[in-house]
């Protein structure tokens, strides 16, 4: 149960078996932080490679492909470009969005004093642990680590001969490894769906919930229903290579007849795009929350922001289909998901409208996590847009597997999700930490990060306008793309800067975690129940029980006296009902 | 825009529609940038926000207004011309008279084209093989049929807008009808090494960056040169081995 509190656990207890959400949460952002450095380094040699193809790969390609002078040969490219996307996703944003922000924030939000289930959820990251040791020991068996894509699309990735000799032990491993992650998800998220709907303290109605712990409920439940879906093809993936199963294997490769590659499009998309929402449900619940607090206002339309996330829950699990509108999947069923791949953008206008007119009339403070949801508003609502061009069935089959997509989804997921996690570290990090960051150093590493990542993103779609394909080691061998090499060039030099610009980022962290300045209690000002808790919350969090008497965001209102927020478990003013 | 050359009379439509999604969506863009930027200048001096509680009904009725309209302005019209395009450009019904059948064989990493010759079927001496050059008539009506002989991949024409996955164990087809030759383009750039291309779009291994090709387009009566000269080459041809197996399995279709 979550009210036991062991009064004096010992180092091991406290900092590596903890059942503490906070330490959890802690011990997810360092994994995460790890994963996003490591991957984000990929990214750089991805770059690096493209901008100049003939060229050896700098710092590594000396060392390690003395034979073709330093060239870095397609199969590694292919692994970078596999690992960038699986790491990123499953053991980067995964941990830091919905396991750090998660665990630490949904306790705290809604005044309970654990998760409610304390050790599925330190084993939900130990679990994810072991999948992160697996993924980064898949580098050192032969042939290195998976070269499928992160979407592995069957057959390439179900069988052992046809992509032999480089597509070795790397897929298996890659395969567990994602199993790995894929089940600590499902603790994760059933988690968290338990201790919202029972944990919440007295007075916290579901319609009082701030926007971020909604957000991060919703993902919950598209995590427990589409995780086993993608497993179960994952699996179905594995004992294709390992026994010679014919599930997603046709054609003269099948050992039996009657497999359909197709299949594994369908279910993987059938998780893959729930997954992006997934991944930025919590962030728009975070914007919702940070513009708020930093305009001092309440939040616009709060009820139509968490009916609109209920609705895009809806939708994303039925639009899979824009994915495979090149697939040969039948043409009629094209149209049918063109019609619900667009309905999407009624949600997605509601959460623009609500953020623009939480703005309006507000008194606006330019703190850094308010630099960054502002940001996220900026490049989601480039990301959100460019998404309708992949909705249409017609253009769709002309910018498929190109740059266009990349970018496009390199605006919602890196530029907004990172950004995201920018917004939700410097937010929280007094209170997981107990000190401030910098904020000159913060504000100083967003502007560089907000200029480099548009000089890469834009760029991506720009060239993918011209038709560059993806997943290409070297473009200059096509004439019709010759143009864009210094485009190519171009953004390689931007991700150097953009990667550069994150060391500022890494000091300004590790540097506060041990000298920063002591914070206070409620920093920001802000009314959610987390800046009642101390700082740092002990085990446990709340000295006494809290008592919810409003929602979240009372600014500026008539029964604040001289303050201008309002806490949600303030006793000192009538209860009002919100 | 980037846009590669064009090379049927329908790959405009495409281009159209991108051309129209930039615009409708810039314009969307630039409207909730001037507002973001116009509430953060004003706000930045103001000392305390304005207090609402709940949602109005009017709000209410505004949200649900803009969101018709959103809907309407932006997604149904641009869907509309999205399904008039693909009507056009992905949809054509070859005229009987004035086709051309080729079979598209993909493996890793090369493109294998088929023609069945002179005599118009396929599975006879004198089919014509090609590796990585896809042939073509010009103002005559193609129909590629393909599958692949190992993994999933992408047969990619920058040049029509034109993009289609290839699969093992069943065959798709892709209907189109070029109208700019190769020949023309080379005079039109002063280029004597230009040529259109074809690409695996799908990533499928090792050396899928180089899984690519020619795409000559040719002057009908160049075309039923070619033809004949090949015709009568392929007599000598003798197919790999590692899939003339295959292919004489797969030798029923026929021209039309």
């Amino acid at each position: 149960m979550s009210g036991d509190v062991d009064p004096k656990p010992g180092f091991i207890r406290t900092y590596v078996f903890s059942t503490d959400h906070k330490m959890i949460a802690k011990q997810y952002l360092f994994l995460g932080i790890f994963y996003l450095l490591i991957a984000g380094l990929f990214a750089v040699q991805i770059r690096m490679q493209l901008a100049h193809p003939d060229a050896e790969a700098p710092l590594i390609g000396k060392a390690l492909w003395p034979q073709t002078d330093g060239k870095m040969p397609p199969e590694f490219y292919n692994m970078l470009f596999t690992m960038h996307g699986s790491l990123m996703v499953f053991f980067a944003i995964t941990p830091i969005v919905i396991g750090a922000f998660g665990n630490f924030v949904i306790p705290l939000q809604i005044g309970a004093k654990d998760m409610a289930f304390p050790i599925l959820n330190m084993l939900s990251f130990w679990v994810m642990f072991i999948g992160g040791i697996v993924m980064a020991a898949s580098f050192f068996v032969p042939h290195g680590a998976a070269t499928a894509g992160w979407t592995a699309y069957a057959s390439l990735s179900s069988s052992s001969e046809v992509t032999s000799p480089i597509l070795g032990h790397g897929q298996t491993f890659w395969l567990l490894g994602i199993a790995f992650a894929g089940t600590s998800s499902l603790m994760g998220g059933i988690n968290y769906i338990v201790t919202v709907l029972n944990f919440r303290c007295r007075g916290m109605k579901l319609l009082r919930m701030p926007l971020t712990t909604w957000g991060l409920f919703f993902t919950a439940i598209l995590n427990v229903l589409w995780v086993p879906v993608v497993a179960a093809a994952l699996f179905m993936v594995l004992v294709d290579r390992l026994f010679g199963t014919s599930f997603f294997m046709a054609g003269p490769l099948a050992s039996v007849e009657g497999g359909q590659p197709l299949l594994y499009q369908h279910l993987f998309w059938g998780f893959g795009h729930p997954e992006v929402y997934i991944l930025i449900l919590p962030v728009w619940g975070l914007v919702g929350d940070l513009l708020s607090v930093f305009s001092r206002k309440p939040a616009f339309g709060y009820k139509a922001t968490v009916y609109s996330m209920a609705t895009i829950v809806i939708l994303s699990q039925i639009v899979w289909g824009h994915h495979l509108f090149t697939s040969g999947m039948n043409p009629l069923l094209g149209h049918v998901f063109v019609f619900l791949t667009i309905t999407i953008s009624v949600p997605t206008s509601i959460f623009f409208l609500n953020w623009l007119a939480t703005l309006w009339r507000g008194a606006i403070r330019l703190t850094e996590p308010m630099l960054y949801a502002l940001g996220i508003v900026f490049v989601f609502c480039i990301g959100g847009l460019t998404g309708l061009f992949n909705a249409l069935q017609a253009l769709d089959i002309y910018v498929h597997d190109t740059y266009f997509v990349v970018g496009h989804f390199h605006y919602t997921l890196a530029a907004s999700v990172l950004f995201g996690v920018f917004a939700g570290i410097h937010y929280w990090f007094p209170k997981m930490f107990g000190r401030n960051m910098n904020a000159r150093m913060a504000k100083v590493h967003f502007c560089l990060t907000f200029i480099f990542l548009n000089c890469v993103f834009f760029s991506m779609m720009y060239v993918g306008a011209g038709g560059h394909m993806r997943r290409i080691s070297d473009p200059t061998t096509y004439t019709f793309l010759k143009d864009f090499q210094v485009w190519n060039r171009f953004m390689g030099y931007s991700t150097l800067a953009l990667a550069a610009a994150q060391l500022l980022f890494a000091w300004n962290f590790f540097h506060s975690l041990f000298f920063g300045k002591k914070a206070q209690q409620n920093p920001w000002q802000a009314n959610t129940l987390e800046w009642s808790a101390p700082t740092p919350p002990p085990h446990g969090n709340f000295l006494s029980p809290p008592k919810v008497a409003r929602g979240p965001y009372e600014f500026n209102s008539p029964l604040s006296g001289d303050r201008d927020w309002l806490m949600q478990d303030d006793p000192a003013a009538t209860a009002s009902d919100s | 825009m980037p846009y590669p050359t064009r090379a049927s009379a329908d790959a405009h439509l495409i281009d159209d529609l991108f051309n129209l999604a930039i615009i409708s969506t810039s314009i969307a863009f630039l409207i909730v940038l001037a507002m973001l930027t116009y509430f953060v200048i004003v706000g930045i001096r103001r000392s305390r926000g304005h207090y609402t509680h709940g949602t109005s009904k009017q709000a209410y009725i505004f949200t649900a207004l803009f969101a018709i309209v959103v809907f309407i302005g932006l997604d149904v019209n641009l869907a509309y011309f999205d399904q008039k395009a693909y009507g056009v450009v992905f949809s054509r019904v070859p005229e009987p008279k004035n086709n051309l059948v080729v079979q598209v064989f993909a493996k890793q990493f090369e493109w294998n084209f088929r023609y069945a010759g002179t005599d118009e079927k396929f599975g006879t001496d004198d089919d014509i093989m090609t590796v990585n050059q896809l042939v073509v008539p010009t103002k005559t009506d193609v129909i590629l049929k393909m599958q692949s002989l190992d993994v999933v991949h992408c047969l990619f024409l920058p040049s029509l807008r034109m993009k289609q996955d290839v699969l093992p164990g069943m065959t798709v087809s892709l209907i189109f009808q070029a109208n700019l030759t190769t020949k023309a383009e080379k005079e039109r750039r002063n280029d004597p090494e230009w040529v259109f291309e074809i690409a695996c779009a799908e990533f499928c291994g090792l050396n899928h960056s180089d899984m690519k090709g020619k795409f000559l387009i040719l002057e009908k009566d160049e075309y039923t040169t070619w033809e004949e000269e090949q015709s009568i080459a392929a007599a000598d041809f003798v197919a790999p081995e590692v899939w003339e197996h295959w292919m004489d399995g797969n030798s029923e279709e026929k021209s039309e």
